[in-house]
């Protein structure tokens, strides 16, 4: 893996050189502003109870399924499109480092317009008076347990992503089929959920997997490691079989 | 040229290979998250510990030797908010018993959400054998024992705490009991049938309500036996129609005194009940009068009286909370003797009150004369208990007696009748240290408004929007700084 770190500094100068970033990390939080400015809204309308950071982090799916797409549909289909994928690959540069390095790149960013996000409760906290209530805009418990979660979450997001890219040369194609994955994952499971499959292992195996839920423990300031150890696992899975496609169809 | 230099065999075995690779490296995920799923970790990272079991709690789950199975019908989609928080609050503790009680990579604690709408066959199943029906059954069970949770047991009135934790602690604890709790019914003076489903002489409703408590009940006559039996965890006297006699009283006072035994009284008007001497050893005087009113804001329509007032003790707290009236006939009162001896280690409460409208009077049958002895809110029932001393020096729970003077509302015509029910379950919880084996605290749910003035709002839009023009800023920085370069 002696090419990683050239590659993933490569690919991370081209991310923080890129228009396309900004542009896509402004729309972003200003996105994600919106949807905090309404959350508090509802908490100012009438008493809830859960915290603001809460409600927000509920919502993560939504930037998910189209940011996610977005951010990793150009990884290998960009470079297969204009040919660059072969002409690298004949450098002692391996698929598995190559994947690896774009995989990284596109969860740094990821990872660091959600932190981003944190300065949305800062900027409440600051505008607002000082008192107990407006003091739980900033609970850390939950920020640190939501981003927990999104970052867990985040490796297998990002790996699917990744994958989706190495399948097909045209960018459309893979942002699509990596927001279909996404939505069967995230949505999916919740509405298979609804089908009575009894008390059985397929019932087991699919509350196991729910996001929704994992989310709400991790929300609460519960940090638990079965999450780590799905997200982690499948996503390392997933990177395996992009660095296989992306070997064998060179 | 021979078969494997050929590229399509060599594709053909590339591409199984890869096939086999992935497979293989499937088979290590799923093995990994097994174990993972089997042997897991949680924290708390609230500071104070809002999700963490309390520490009693834990202890007692670590001694829990039988798996514990969990049923329960809510659902998660309901359309109702209380259905949804009962739903999420349940679900986040029940996460932390199963953590607790992991062991080895095994869960003693098995959690079965079941769909009655959609789960007809199981549905039936859990009707049949644990009489439950509709969408908001909570069953704890481990073996053939079981116990229903109700909702009363996990949210406070005003639904500002959450009770949870006590109330699955204490159901865990008692399906996993070894010995079943047992009452016994005295029998021998014309008291109420337990067996019996008349609306005036029979409360099986009542009996119906301690079987889904998991608890066993039998009848005694204590006359013909010797003493009261070792496994009897309560009495029940049920409108005694014909005084004890004088050993049976002394036998009741045994039990009491020197067994910590639990006695529950009902007793009925205008009755001898003979049990005079035992009651005064408990500071407690049930005259033979009768309770009469004449205020309308204290008579049901039907004649019955309807009492209100309560004093605060865990007998009646739900009823205070709930704002719960009982509904009765004539009572008799029961006060606490202030003539009794003093005695530290007991402690008397009257436990409810007639209207101040009241009075009680003397019912002088041959002449039938109505003699007024007392005027004003009179004490018909009065809670007695005594602190024992252990060898060690430590106060622990000792016998308890509770005296009501109406027999009237636990039989089956009256019980199921506004708070009656709650207010015998609990008086019997009390009795058998259901209610204070725990002290768990329960726990706030917490309520968030945030004051937000118009002119706070514009503030906080543009302050939020600080942000992405923030990055938008940098972003064209960069920009600038690439082109001049």
């Amino acid at each position: 893996m002696k090419h990683f770190f050239p590659l993933l500094r490569n690919e991370l100068r081209l991310l923080v050189f890129s228009p396309s970033t900004y542009i896509a990390a402004v729309l972003f939080l200003g996105f994600m502003g919106f949807l905090y400015l309404f959350i508090l809204q509802q908490f100012a309308l009438e008493p809830r109870e859960s915290l603001p950071s809460i409600d927000f982090m509920r919502v993560f799916w939504l930037p998910v399924l189209f940011m996610v797409p977005l951010l990793t549909m150009k990884s290998f289909a960009e470079e297969k499109r204009v040919g660059t994928l072969e002409s690298l690959m004949t450098t002692p540069i391996n698929a598995l480092e190559l994947t690896f390095a774009k995989f990284f790149a596109s969860y740094v960013f990821y990872m660091v317009i959600w932190l981003s996000c944190f300065l949305l409760a800062v900027a409440a906290y600051i505008t607002l008076p000082s008192n107990s209530v407006n003091a739980k805009l900033l609970d850390f418990a939950s920020w640190i347990g939501g981003y927990s979660f999104v970052a867990l979450s985040g490796l297998l997001y990002i790996a699917i992503g990744i994958l989706t890219s190495s399948l097909s040369k045209s960018q459309l194609i893979s942002g699509m089929l990596c927001f279909c994955l996404l939505f069967t994952l995230i949505i999916g499971e919740r509405i298979i959920m609804e089908i009575p499959w009894g008390d059985g292992i397929i019932t087991s195996t699919l509350e196991k997997l729910q996001a929704f839920d994992q989310l709400e423990d991790f929300c609460h300031g519960i940090v638990d490691s079965r999450p780590l150890v799905l997200y982690a696992t499948s996503a390392l899975f997933t990177l395996g079989i992009t660095a296989s496609i992306v070997d064998s169809r060179i | 040229m021979h078969t494997l230099d050929d590229f399509r065999y060599t594709r053909w075995i590339r591409n199984l290979n890869l096939c086999l690779q992935i497979l293989l490296s499937f088979t290590l995920v799923i093995g990994l998250n097994y174990l993972g799923f089997k042997e897991y970790y949680r924290k708390d990272l609230t500071q104070t510990h809002n999700f963490s079991l309390n520490p009693e709690t834990l202890a007692y789950l670590r001694q829990i030797q039988k798996p514990v199975h969990i049923i329960i019908t809510l659902q998660k989609n309901a359309n109702s908010d209380v259905a949804k928080k009962y739903y999420n609050d349940i679900g986040a503790i029940l996460r932390e018993y199963q953590y607790a009680t992991h062991k080895n990579g095994e869960n003693q604690f098995t959690i079965e959400y079941v769909n009655v709408f959609q789960q007809h066959n199981r549905a039936e199943e859990l009707a049949k054998l644990y009489n439950v029906r509709g969408d908001t059954a909570i069953l704890v069970i481990c073996g053939e024992k079981y116990r229903e949770i109700l909702g009363v047991d996990l949210y406070d009135a005003k639904t500002s705490h959450f009770k949870g934790e006590q109330a699955f602690t204490s159901a865990i604890l008692d399906v996993t009991a070894n010995e079943k709790k047992k009452i016994y019914c005295i029998q021998g003076h014309g008291e109420l049938n337990p067996d019996s489903s008349d609306p005036i002489q029979g409360f099986s409703a009542a009996m119906m309500i301690l079987q889904h408590k998991n608890i066993a009940v039998e009848g005694l006559d204590l006359a013909k036996s010797v003493n009261v039996p070792d496994d009897a965890n309560l009495l029940i006297v049920a409108s005694p129609q014909v005084p004890f006699l004088k050993q049976e009283e002394e036998k009741l006072r045994r039990y009491l005194s020197e067994r910590n035994g639990r006695l529950l009284v009902f007793l009925a008007v205008e009755k001898e009940h003979g049990l005079d001497d035992l009651f005064y050893d408990w500071a407690i005087r049930a005259d033979n009068v009768t309770i009469f009113d004449d205020s309308s804001d204290y008579i049901s329509s039907s004649g019955d009286f309807i009492i209100k007032r309560c004093e605060k003790h865990p007998i009646t707290q739900s009823l205070i909370d709930l704002q719960i009236q009982l509904l009765m006939g004539f009572s008799r009162p029961v006060k606490v003797d202030r003539g009794a001896g003093f005695d530290e280690q007991r402690k008397v409460v009257p436990l409810l009150y007639t209207s101040e409208s009241s009075w009680s009077q003397k019912m002088t049958k041959a002449k039938g004369n109505k003699e007024k002895i007392v005027r004003g809110g009179q004490s018909i029932a009065v809670c007695a208990e005594r602190n024992a001393v252990s060898q060690l020096g430590i106060k622990i729970a000792g016998g308890r007696l509770i005296v009501f003077g109406n027999a009237d509302f636990v039989t089956n015509s009256r019980l199921g009748v506004l708070g009656n029910s709650f207010l015998f379950q609990n008086a019997v919880n009390w009795c058998l240290d259901c209610d204070n084996l725990l002290n768990i605290p329960p726990r706030p749910t917490h309520n968030y408004q945030l004051s937000l003035t118009r002119k706070d709002f514009m503030w906080l839009s543009i302050n939020i929007l600080i942000v992405p023009c923030a990055v938008a800023m940098v972003g064209l920085l960069i920009m600038i700084l690439r082109k001049s370069n």
